[in-house]
């Protein structure tokens, strides 16, 4: 059995219901939408096919369970995901965006009053989870100015805030 | 402004979750990027996760990790003595028997750490008790109602102390017998400089230099002998 997803610059997707299974939007939508193609309005076709690319590959692999968040945070990632983020940053961003948009789990957790600790924590969306990782790794052990060109961040900070800001770091210098 | 970057385009809920990665020498980089990010990486439930989960988990990771054979990550001591970072005598030897911490040795060397703050204790103890001791009391142990002070005093020998009464002893004697033989001083005549001239000049003063010459006597008595035994094997020759 398979469903059909239309992106928003209209390309139509036939996936797998197995595969379809890992996104939970699409997951809640099924049941709802019966034989009727699934629209996702905030989705690219090319985002879209890097997505299933990546539940496909993790099709047979259990599901996630519920995170209480005590799972070790190392910024690990197996060498097939590895192979799989290292996109451009344009596109990394993006699937970013539309993981966190096809996961609704941490809304379903809002709805049943949990804590927003374990919202921020549940909020693994499979794909998304690399790439956040991925982001991590980028900006890990660079330097501020590094970090502002590597993403192209404008220091929007007053004169006098950086004057305080120095100031603070001052102690934690190596001397 | 946001809008050019593509990383502050992103919601704030998904900046948190990429800011749950780092670590603080991380956040603190970011904090000084830009406004945004600052106020992000202040955020209290970021690092209430951060020291209540992620920490801890982070110390069982490192502590209990398991390789891909099931092999832990840490190594143990037998690991550690093979790549050399262990190093001693025997060591080898006493971890095979299981003595590399429980051993004799560190029995003992715990002991004698023991007794070395024992003993640093009684010294700083000591010593803060005849500071107490010299203020108030100073009249009181000069009538040696109190110890003396040099008998709670740890610079001073056992052995001295004899000496150092009778020092004392002839040293009170000798300041009774001068208040005898000169008789109270007049009120304002030390001051002046002419009669303290005459005073040392007409043999009343001569007490205070044989007061000296007295001490010096009762430190070291036989520097007279040896004097004498010198003097003499000049003589001869």
């Amino acid at each position: 059995m398979s469903i059909t997803i239309v992106t928003s610059d209209n390309e139509q997707f036939c996936v797998e219901k197995l595969v379809a299974q890992r996104i939970a939007l699409i997951e809640d939508m099924v049941e709802n939408a019966g034989d009727r193609p699934i629209p996702l309005p905030n989705v690219t076709a090319s985002v879209l096919r890097k997505i299933l690319e990546y539940c496909e590959h993790h099709k047979n692999d259990p599901l996630p369970p519920y995170d209480d968040g005590s799972r070790s945070r190392t910024t690990h990632i197996s060498e097939w995901d590895q192979k799989f983020i290292t996109v451009d940053q344009e596109m990394l961003f993006e699937i970013i965006l539309a993981a966190n948009y096809l996961e609704m789990k941490p809304l379903l957790y809002v709805r049943l009053n949990v804590p927003r600790v374990q919202c921020l924590t549940a909020c693994n969306a499979v794909a998304g989870d690399i790439g956040c990782k991925t982001v991590a790794n980028m900006i890990k052990g660079k330097s501020p100015e590094e970090i502002r060109k590597l993403f192209n961040i404008v220091n929007n900070f007053t004169p006098e805030e950086e004057a305080q800001i120095r100031k603070e770091a001052e102690w934690a210098e190596d001397r | 402004m946001a809008e050019t970057s593509p990383l502050l385009a992103l919601p704030p809920e998904v900046l948190l979750h990429i800011l749950s990665f780092l670590d603080l020498p991380d956040l603190d980089c970011l904090a000084t990027v830009s406004t945004h990010l600052s106020r992000l990486c202040i955020d209290p439930i970021l690092h209430r996760n951060r020291l209540r989960i992620v920490a801890p988990s982070r110390v069982e990771h490192s502590l209990f990790a398991q390789g891909l054979h099931g092999t832990p990550l840490r190594p143990n001591v037998p690991e550690l003595v093979r790549m050399n970072v262990l190093r001693g005598l025997g060591l080898e030897r006493r971890w095979r028997l299981g003595e590399y911490i429980y051993s004799v040795q560190s029995v003992k060397q715990f002991e004698s750490s023991l007794r070395l703050e024992h003993a640093r204790i009684i010294r700083v103890l000591s010593e803060h008790l005849t500071k107490r001791i010299k203020e108030p009391t100073s009249r009181a142990a000069q009538r040696i109602v109190f110890p003396l002070e040099q008998a709670v005093s740890p610079l001073v020998s056992r052995r001295l102390l004899p000496t150092i009464t009778s020092l004392k002893w002839s040293m009170k004697r000798d300041r009774l017998a001068r208040r005898v033989r000169v008789g109270p001083p007049a009120r304002g005549m030390i001051n002046d400089a002419d009669h303290v001239k005459a005073w040392l000049v007409d043999g009343r003063g001569r007490a205070l230099v044989q007061e000296d010459e007295r001490i010096r006597l009762a430190i070291c008595p036989g520097v007279n002998k040896m004097v004498r035994l010198f003097e003499g094997l000049g003589m001869n020759k």
